[in-house]
């Protein structure tokens, strides 16, 4: 082999390698994400949580406290991860470039209070399955916001596959809201508005962070976000709602981190959910926001799983044709030409400038 | 400054550089040594190339520059939408 043919052997493969690695994590951050509905739904089981299920009030209160609960615990696993990576002296220095961390502030609103408050509300008023589904549609608010914001590529393969991963989150719903239009279903609208959050607040948050993650780092700037989350709950959210409401939600916290149960449970919340958003971030500079996002949607059929591994509960016969559907999707993107995946963005500098012998070839898809 | 930010900086500074100059140059700046951070810097270069911002101009293969192995190094250099996400992130022009 000439050396010119070895540079060039080895360079395919390095770019390969960036590809494989972007699906890589975004795989990761589906298994995660599903195996975070176990802990998120068993701490519904334990008290003071399970006694909080009479009313709408209490129900809301609960997934409060549960939702705060989670965002500090995965704060601490991000903390810690963080420090093992050697990364502390960064997430200083980042959040000190106020241009930049401020962009987290957002995410955090969208992929917290919003996002994941409406998870738990899914959860709890539909039940884990509807609400592990339920966010599978936010994909497409993901990549038309990035395609719109900044131009990310989404070629018509990658439209179809994140199609197709849609079709599966649609088979999923249409029953449960057919029956509830219908009058025979549970009157559980709380619950799919919990959805609509879920899906609207996780596609935004995605957007935004690949607009972040362009001048930091994936790892520090989770962290930032979380910090941003963690602020929005314990300083704004919970002392509002204890102001209108009476110090119940400081009690009810009080006593759900006084159950050792609850103590387990958040562990493993924090690390499941936190592991699970980093690969989400590592993967959005890798493949882009539309492709991350799908792939990592593939959480909902991963949830079916470990929730069916669980609890020995099989899952309705259109959440398995759904997530089927939802995997074919991803295959889909993952098939995608190699080349079109480089450099995720039609960005209209590169057209004009060289990229060298070595560059990518030019795409005639691109700002499809 | 933060990692991500001064490799930046330093690329605006420099027009085109190679992946070891530029880990050598961070890894001066922040005290830092060792296979990890090189491959951190890698990775965080890989990054920035795939999200648009930098251009790949030349590649070789050179193992005394890669820690004895033989990887393939890249010569890099700001575009202009790179640029454009330094002036918007208020890292263009900042650099010592």
């Amino acid at each position: 082999m000439t050396d010119l043919a070895k540079t060039q052997q080895l360079r395919a493969d390095y770019r390969n390698q960036q590809v494989r690695w972007g699906f890589i994590w975004a795989i990761w951050c589906a298994v995660l994400w599903g195996a975070w509905y176990v802990p998120g739904t068993a701490l519904y089981y334990e008290e003071p949580f399970a006694s909080l299920q009479e009313t709408t009030g209490d129900f809301l209160l609960a997934a409060l406290v549960i939702a705060t609960l989670n965002a500090v615990a995965v704060l601490l696993a991000m903390l810690l991860w963080v420090a093992v990576l050697g990364k502390t002296r960064d997430y200083v220095a980042t959040i000190r470039q106020t241009r930049i961390s401020r962009w987290y502030l957002p995410a955090g609103l969208c992929g917290g209070p919003i996002a994941i408050y409406g998870t738990f509300l899914a959860i709890g008023y539909i039940g884990p399955v509807f609400g592990a589904v339920a966010g599978l549609l936010y994909p497409i608010v993901g990549a038309t916001a990035a395609r719109l914001w900044y131009n990310e590529n989404i070629t018509s393969r990658a439209a179809v596959g994140i199609v197709v991963v849609i079709a599966g989150g649609v088979v999923i719903f249409v029953p449960g809201i057919l029956s509830e239009l219908s009058g025979t279903g549970d009157g559980a609208l709380v619950g799919y508005l919990g959805g609509a959050m879920a899906i609207f607040g996780w596609g935004l948050e995605g957007a935004i962070a690949g607009r972040a993650l362009d001048v930091s780092d994936p790892d520090v700037g989770l962290t930032i976000r979380f910090t941003a989350e963690v602020f929005y709950w314990v300083v704004l959210i919970v002392p509002i709602v204890a102001l209108a409401g009476g110090s119940r939600v400081y009690e009810i916290t009080a006593e759900g981190l006084s159950n050792p149960a609850n103590l387990v449970w958040l562990a493993l919340a924090g690390l499941t959910f936190g592991f699970c958003y980093v690969s989400w971030y590592k993967s959005f500079p890798l493949i882009g926001v539309g492709r991350g996002q799908a792939i990592a949607a593939l959480y909902g059929p991963f949830a079916i799983v470990w929730l069916t591994v669980f609890t020995l509960a099989m899952p309705d016969l259109n959440f398995v044709i759904g997530g089927l559907l939802a995997v074919a999707g991803s295959f889909v993107l993952y098939t995608e030409r190699r080349d079109v995946l480089e450099v995720i963005r039609a960005v209209p500098a590169r057209q004009g400038a060289s990229t060298g012998a070595f560059g990518p070839p030019q795409r005639s898809d691109q700002g499809e | 400054m933060h990692l991500k930010g001064f490799m930046l900086q330093q690329l605006e500074q420099h027009g085109q550089m190679w992946d070891y100059e530029l880990a050598e140059a961070c890894m001066r700046e922040y005290h830092l040594s060792g296979d990890y951070w090189y491959g951190t810097i890698r990775i965080t270069l890989t990054d920035l190339y795939s999200s648009g911002l930098l251009d790949e101009v030349e590649v070789t293969v050179d193992s005394s520059k890669s820690m004895g192995k033989e990887k393939i190094l890249f010569k890099f250099a700001l575009n202009d939408f790179g640029r454009e996400r330094m002036a918007q992130s208020g890292l263009a022009g900042a650099s010592s």
